[in-house]
């Protein structure tokens, strides 16, 4: 047990003889951080997939962004918020049938090999368009990819396809994979699936399950700014107490996406060199959502879901279980995607005795009990705030006369009960905006999707008017065009409330003040940490 | 030995129906953890894990494999489930052999301190404390310990089981993974001491009652010589029994102590299989540790027959 201290003690200093060596030469360059050291941050899963090619998920890009990069990522003030990457240049034709990319030059794979516009094509055609989670939507009418030159990837859509849904999505469904590596193979067992190959600035280095991936500088970067860090290590903490604990102890740097619980933030915030930062999740909102099963004859009616939007207290809901860190939300569309957000659609204020008004109005009397009638809440169990929503829901439901049983379960149970199964009259969810309203907002609301489809409508409401608008957003080119039939689309969800949006958080990253460069994009923890310094 | 197979058959069919039984797939569980998928993703996931046929059909897939010695592929790691097994095999026993044997050696010997002179000051106070240890939960004990002896003094790391990339080997590594595991070992140690404390103090003060105890006495014998070889020595059977019991709950490892520590061991393991909905894995972890507590029943019963030469003679005269 002794023994414990000077070897510690031993790792640290030779740690901080590493930063003081490596810091010197680099000192003189573009941006003024120091070079070098080992930066440890937590990771609470570890993917059984990590190429982010085919599993375009959070918990992938966290690490795997690192290695494998996308046509273009999110930036808080590039053209159209993005900062070019493999891609330097794009555009669409008039017609929308096509996209052009114009695809960095000099750019070469971890393995040595050259990067070209078969690899974007071969990615395209062969894992986005067919395997991927979210690209399956996004180049659902992808034809063919051209490659007149090296350098150059022209996509041919069958049907008109946005080039601003493109756009939105490039950060998040446009993860690019070496052709050399999956051609001919079996790409959902292809090894490089784990020992990732990519063009980013850090190499897969070594993954010990159940223990940490390690992540080295790739020393020829395309980039006229090199990667700082020498080493990221992903540290595998499981428990939530286990983050912060470690942040205080300086065994890790950075706990990203949350891992340190909310309430446990104000204390940490007081410890000295330790910082809690709420910015670089802006393109990862997170939205508190109650479904709405439309098939219970209740909820069929416009007045019961009016009451029921009137009875949630927001401001209470994110003073309360979000401690702040969250913000109301008016509709299905977050206020922090200012492309597509549309403030002017009717307001569900708290007022309590409005919703028991709709409620007799509607002809849902008390009972001698005092109680309406009776429903099934289920909360989803992913994060503390769901399960605690679905407490204060509850109760809030209590107040206007109905009978909510709330029913937990764990997360395949809910997934199942709830999207497959349709075994509930309200539920709690998180879906994600993901930069634009087409890729996974649509379809919470959309009709005809066949059930066991996740995060999706499997409330049987069905809205001609809504879905039409949603086909024709889908196919319209026209920028302008597009963004008022979203935000046609927003004030019908609104007024017709087939779920009602209650708030829409991100996630805070705890970090030591030594980390530099934190939280620069608006999806930082899933970016690709170039930049990213370790002071010493 | 034999006679165990149809046990551990039982307890494959259980868990197997078992965790049936419960709402949702592997698919379900993976969907989700990637954010959600469509149908044809989901259908076409379901025939190549093998959910789209029948649960007999995988059921006597699945045993017969088992036959075959072979403990199938795990779904929810991508992984054959005797490597998953084997990886983590070696940190759980590691853990939790050094928590029961530490918690048996101290709790043992305190209980002969206890059971030395039953109802003395020595006695109560050491029953009261272990008493107290034993009824605080494992999880908070763990926290705390955590924040005294990793946060405020840094004196231990926080977690994990050895430190990160760090290229030691041999004594130097030994000494650095002790280090890891001292308090997760420390913690288990002060919750299971107070079983053996009191079970060895049970057994020591109704030992004391006995006619050759005081046939002992009358002899002259030193009071140190009647503790140790007359009254520790009888009482030590229902010991023996109570760390057979325990060692077979170790087994599973500690699921709690894993995950706040974050040492990936079999607990964590088995929970991460359960979430999963990995049928495979969870099957291969139960009929491991079943396989072990029966070798651990074994040797309970050999000591049994070299602790008390009546248990052996009796059936060998029969």
């Amino acid at each position: 047990m002794l023994s414990a201290t000077p070897t510690r003690r031993t790792f640290l200093q030779a740690g901080a003889a590493l930063l003081a060596s490596t810091a010197l030469p680099t000192l003189g360059l573009a941006q003024d951080a120091p070079s070098g050291g080992r930066l440890i941050v937590a990771a609470d899963s570890e993917p059984k997939n990590l190429n982010p090619a085919i599993v375009a998920s959070n918990g992938v890009f966290f690490v795997a962004s690192k290695v494998v990069e996308p046509l273009a990522e999110a930036s808080f003030d590039g053209k159209d918020g993005l900062a070019p990457r493999l891609a330097t240049a794009w555009e669409g034709s008039q017609d929308g049938l096509s996209v052009t990319f114009h695809l960095r030059e000099g750019v070469t794979w971890h393995d040595g090999k050259p990067f070209t516009s078969a690899d974007v094509a071969f990615s395209a055609l062969n894992i986005w368009k067919p395997l991927q989670n979210l690209g399956r939507v996004v180049f659902a009418n992808l034809e063919a990819v051209e490659t007149p030159d090296d350098a150059t990837a022209i996509f041919r859509f069958s049907r008109p396809t946005p080039l601003q849904l493109i756009r939105n999505a490039l950060p998040v469904v446009s993860s690019v994979v070496p052709k050399h590596l999956y051609e001919g193979t079996d790409i959902a067992a292809n090894p490089a699936n784990i020992q990732l190959v990519g063009t980013g600035p850090f190499r897969f280095a070594e993954y010990k399950p159940g223990e940490y991936y390690r992540l080295t500088r790739n020393e020829t970067y395309w980039d006229k700014v090199q990667p700082k860090l020498d080493e990221i290590i992903f540290r595998v903490l499981p428990d939530r107490a286990g983050a912060g604990a470690a942040l205080e102890a300086e065994e890790i740097q950075l706990a990203a996406f949350s891992a340190v619980p909310l309430t446990d933030l104000d204390r940490i915030s007081k410890e000295p060199g330790i910082e809690v930062i709420t910015r670089g999740y802006e393109a990862l909102t997170y939205q508190l959502v109650v479904e709405i099963n439309h098939r219970r004859k209740e909820l069929a009616d416009l007045k019961v879901r009016q009451a029921i939007a009137h009875a949630i207290d927001k401001k209470f809901v994110v003073d309360t279980i979000f401690l702040g860190y969250a913000t109301a939300s008016t509709g299905p569309v977050p206020k922090n995607a200012p492309q597509f957000y549309d403030a002017d659609v009717p307001a569900y204020d708290f007022d309590v005795a409005r919703a028991n008004a709709l409620l007799d109005e509607a002809g849902y009397a008390r009972g001698a009990d005092g109680k309406r009638f009776a429903l099934k809440l289920r909360p989803a169990p992913y994060f503390n705030e769901t399960r605690q929503f679905g407490d204060y829901l509850r109760q809030a439901l209590a107040a206007i006369g109905i009978d909510a049983e709330l029913v937990n379960a764990d997360s395949a149970a809910h997934q199942k009960a709830v999207y497959t199964d349709h075994d509930f009259d309200l539920a709690v969810a998180p879906p994600v905006f993901r930069g634009d309203p087409a890729i996974s907002t649509t379809i919470l609301v959309q009709s005809g999707i066949p059930a066991g489809v996740g995060f999706s409508n499997q409330g049987g409401y069905a809205n001609a008017e809504l879905d039409a608008v949603i086909t024709r957003a889908a196919e319209t080119v026209d920028e302008a065009a597009r963004t008022e039939l979203y935000r046609q689309f927003q004030k019908l969800v609104v007024s017709d409330l087939p779920l009602i949006n209650v708030a829409e958080w991100g996630f805070i990253t705890v970090a030591r003040d030594t980390v530099q460069n934190v939280a620069n994009n608006p999806r930082w923890a899933v970016s690709n940490w170039a930049d990213t310094a370790l002071q010493s | 030995m034999f006679g165990s197979i149809p046990v551990l058959l039982i307890v494959v069919v259980l868990t197997f129906l078992l965790l049936e039984a419960a709402a949702g797939d592997a698919v379900d569980a993976y969907l989700l953890s990637i954010g959600g998928g469509d149908a044809a993703i989901a259908r076409s996931l379901r025939v190549s894990y093998g959910l789209d046929q029948s649960m007999a059909a995988r059921l006597w897939l699945y045993l017969t494999s088992l036959a075959r010695l072979d403990l199938g592929w795990s779904v929810a790691f991508d992984r054959p489930v005797r490597d998953l097994i084997l990886e983590r095999l070696p940190n759980t026993l590691l853990l939790m052999g050094s928590a029961t044997a530490l918690s048996f050696a101290i709790g043992s010997a305190l209980g002969i301190v206890a059971g030395a002179k039953p109802g003395s000051g020595r006695d109560r106070v050491l029953s009261t404390l272990s008493l107290v240890l034993y009824a605080i939960p494992g999880f908070w004990l763990g926290l705390v310990l955590s924040i005294v002896f990793a946060v405020q003094l840094r004196w231990l790391p926080t977690s994990g089981i050895e430190t990160i990339a760090s290229g030691r080997t041999g004594l130097s590594r030994a000494a650095d993974i002790a280090a890891h595991l001292a308090l997760p070992v420390g913690t288990l140690t002060l919750v299971y001491m107070a079983l053996f404390l009191r079970v060895m103090r049970a057994g020591m003060a109704e030992v004391w009652g006995l006619d050759f105890v005081l046939f002992a006495r009358s002899k002259g014998l030193s009071r140190v010589r009647i503790v140790l070889r007359h009254v520790a020595r009888n009482a030590l059977l229902p010991l023996v029994t109570m760390l057979g019991l325990q060692s077979a709950a170790m087994l599973g490892g500690s699921v709690v102590i894993e995950s706040i520590f974050a040492i990936p061991g079999f607990g964590r393991l088995a929970q991460e299989a359960v979430s999963g909905r990995d049928t495979a894995l969870l099957t291969g972890i139960i009929v491991v540790s079943a396989v072990l507590v029966v070798l651990v029943n074994l040797a309970i019963d050999i000591a049994y027959a070299a602790l008390d030469p009546r248990v052996g003679a009796s059936e060998r005269g029969a």
